[in-house]
């Protein structure tokens, strides 16, 4: 309930706010919304499974989009940039397919 | 559901078997884990999920945002430009399809009262069948133009973030009127251009870089097919400058060039055209060639 | 009967005492497995069909679009005009009284279009004189067909080059002077007669890298002149096709 209002709040303000993203932020762009779409999915999951944290929902959004943004930060100047923000993306979407369908199960018992 | 315990792994396998299976942040477990029976909720706990869900929410927006401003104004502009060209080609071919119509209901209700055997209806048909106006088959050859196949990656970026690869624009709608003039040269009867039927009234032009074909777009590969003998055809257009001038480029420049005969080629009909500035003199004068 | 103890055993204790439920329920799933196939495959198709024709346009340039979609609004018109035509042809038939001879009156007007267009018909009407001067010799039979296709996609109904009617088929050879038209010899300077709309006729041969500009990039001089009536004796006969059918 308290997700589903703060998320839209925060649409909301994105909305009303509509900043600009500085130019040097923006390869990052893609990998912090898969990985917010990972945690989301992930939260979601473990509070399906019953084993939800709050502590760790928030923890692991921030640091898998610092830490994937470093990542790809080093990757860019080592020349592997793209390739590893590729890498990045799949391995979260992986993530967000196998929680998808964890969900699924629990909602749908199919 | 747990699987019997794996033999031991090495780490580079269980790491990608991990990725497969494992999706759910362990660190859910192992909170809940030392969490224990304790179920009460601390303080920051509704707190940092609000959290949480509001940053998740506001990326979401901002990307989603950043995505769609950032395409140039021009791609907009370019896409209802491409929206608007392909409705007037439906309503064009909405249009010519009720002219046709129109036309064989014209017909019928002409042959319900006129004598079908008669001079004037088998002249018609005849003019009409030369004129392109009736769909016509017979043995002819194909004679097909490609642009080269090893294509040049666009420096633009599509809107998906793709790199659209387009073929090399090499073939003009000089090239396609090379080979037509030619296939009438060489005694072609009717001929059509990719399903458009030539007429005393069309022809083949360009507009910036898109073949028209009586006013009608059309895109490489180019299909140049001509009814006529289909031997005699084949053989006088394999001897004309013509087609060695293509089969030099073909090799040169890699476009593709090739012609067959065959027993049975098909030509749509063309829509009939009004005319409007010309009349028969009352007096003629003819002068028979 | 022992309790259960799995949370999902009273679903499927439920299910088993309803053979004709579980039966209900295969086929349903089979049923709906067949829909989402069939609208997979549809899906593919339209996608496919969307990538292949889709592209060729989206790839043009602005220029080019708005040429086309001119060109598109232009065939629209002529469309319009000839639907307009072809209705009132209709009504006549339907509404006079002798209807055959309205009918022989109809094909005759046909007959008589469809001859001035293919060439076995004199013409008179309003159009252009096109007289292009080859000089040089360097125009090539390519080039004096490139003339006349602009003609033709400008709206000329009638072409005459020369001493030679210009029909579907005429084709032009040729170079150093003299072209060949439809097998007979034409020398330069070349004399072209259309009739059609004069102004079209003018600004399509004059547009900027048409075919006047080729004709003078070859040391020739392509000249033009409008005129409220011009007049096209030379007919040709064409015979029959001995190897194109109607088609059913």
């Amino acid at each position: 309930m308290i997700a589903g209002i703060a998320l839209l709040a925060g649409i909301v303000l994105g909305l009303i706010l509509r900043p600009t993203v500085p130019t040097w932020l923006e390869p990052y762009l893609p990998i912090a919304v898969v990985a917010a779409l990972d945690a989301v999915f992930g939260g979601l999951r473990a509070r399906l499974d019953g084993i939800f944290d709050a502590k760790v929902f928030v923890v692991s959004f921030i640091s898998n989009v610092t830490v994937a943004a470093l990542i790809v930060f080093l990757g860019d100047k080592l020349g592997v940039g793209s390739e590893l923000s590729t890498a990045v993306v799949v391995v979260l979407g992986i993530r967000i397919f196998g929680n998808a369908a964890a969900i699924r199960r629990h909602l749908f018992r199919a | 559901m747990t699987a019997p315990p794996d033999p031991p792994r090495p780490d580079s396998v269980r790491l990608l078997v991990d990725l497969v299976n494992e999706h759910l942040d362990p660190g859910y477990a192992e909170a809940a884990a030392r969490r224990g029976s304790r179920t009460d909720p601390r303080w920051y706990d509704r707190l940092a999920v609000a959290v949480g869900c509001a940053l998740v929410g506001l990326l979401l927006v901002v990307a989603y945002i950043h995505t769609h401003r950032g395409a140039p104004q021009a791609e907009k502009v370019h896409d209802s430009l491409v929206e608007r060209v392909r409705g007037a080609q439906h309503a064009g071919d909405d249009l010519a399809a009720r002219v046709s119509a129109l036309q064989r209901e014209l017909s019928h209700a002409q042959a319900r009262v006129l004598p079908q055997s008669g001079d004037l209806a088998k002249e018609l048909d005849l003019a009409q069948l030369e004129a392109g106006l009736t769909a016509v088959s017979g043995p002819g050859v194909s004679v097909t133009l490609e642009e080269p196949s090893n294509a040049t990656a666009s420096p633009s970026a599509g809107p998906g973030g793709g790199t659209p690869v387009g073929p090399a624009n090499i073939l003009t709608d000089r090239d396609v009127r090379s080979v037509v003039n030619e296939l009438w040269q060489d005694g072609a009867e009717a001929i059509a251009v990719n399903g458009v039927r030539l007429t005393p009234t069309s022809a083949v032009r360009f507009a910036g870089e898109a073949v028209l074909v009586d006013f009608q777009p059309v895109t490489p590969p180019y299909h140049i097919d001509a009814i006529g003998n289909a031997d005699l055809l084949a053989t006088n257009f394999a001897q004309s400058p013509v087609a060695s001038r293509y089969q030099t480029l073909a090799g040169v420049v890699g476009i593709g060039f090739s012609f067959t005969d065959s027993s049975r080629l098909t030509l749509p009909a063309s829509t009939p055209v009004q005319v409007r500035y010309a009349t028969v003199p009352s007096r003629p004068k003819r002068h028979h060639r | 009967m022992t309790v259960p103890e799995d949370p999902a055993a009273p679903d499927r204790a439920d299910r088993a005492d309803r053979p004709p439920g579980r039966l209900r329920g295969r086929q349903r799933s089979a049923a709906l497995i067949g829909v989402l196939t069939l609208l997979l495959g549809f899906a593919i198709a339209v996608q496919v069909h969307a990538n292949s024709s889709g592209d060729a346009l989206a790839a043009l340039r602005e220029d080019d679009l708005i040429g086309i979609l001119d060109n598109q609004n232009a065939r629209a018109d002529r469309l319009r005009q000839q639907i307009a035509a072809l209705q009132q042809s209709l009504r006549q038939l339907q509404d006079s009284g002798d209807k055959a001879a309205a009918a022989r009156r109809q094909a005759l007007e046909q007959a008589r279009a469809l001859g001035i267009l293919l060439g076995t018909l004199p013409a008179v009407g309003p159009g252009v004189i096109v007289t292009v001067t080859d000089p040089d010799a360097k125009l090539t039979g390519e080039d004096l067909f490139d003339v006349v296709e602009e003609l033709r996609g400008a709206g000329a109904e009638a072409i005459q080059f020369g001493p030679v009617r210009v029909s579907t088929s005429t084709s032009f050879e040729g170079n150093g002077g003299v072209a060949v038209v439809d097998g007979t010899e034409v020398p330069s300077p070349y004399r072209i007669t259309a009739i059609g709309d004069p102004k079209t006729l003018d600004t399509a041969l004059n547009i900027p890298g048409g075919v006047a500009a080729t004709a003078r990039a070859a040391g020739g001089e392509l000249t033009v002149q409008e005129l409220p009536q011009v007049r096209i004796a030379v007919t040709r006969t064409l015979p029959p096709p001995k190897y194109a059918q109607p088609s059913r």
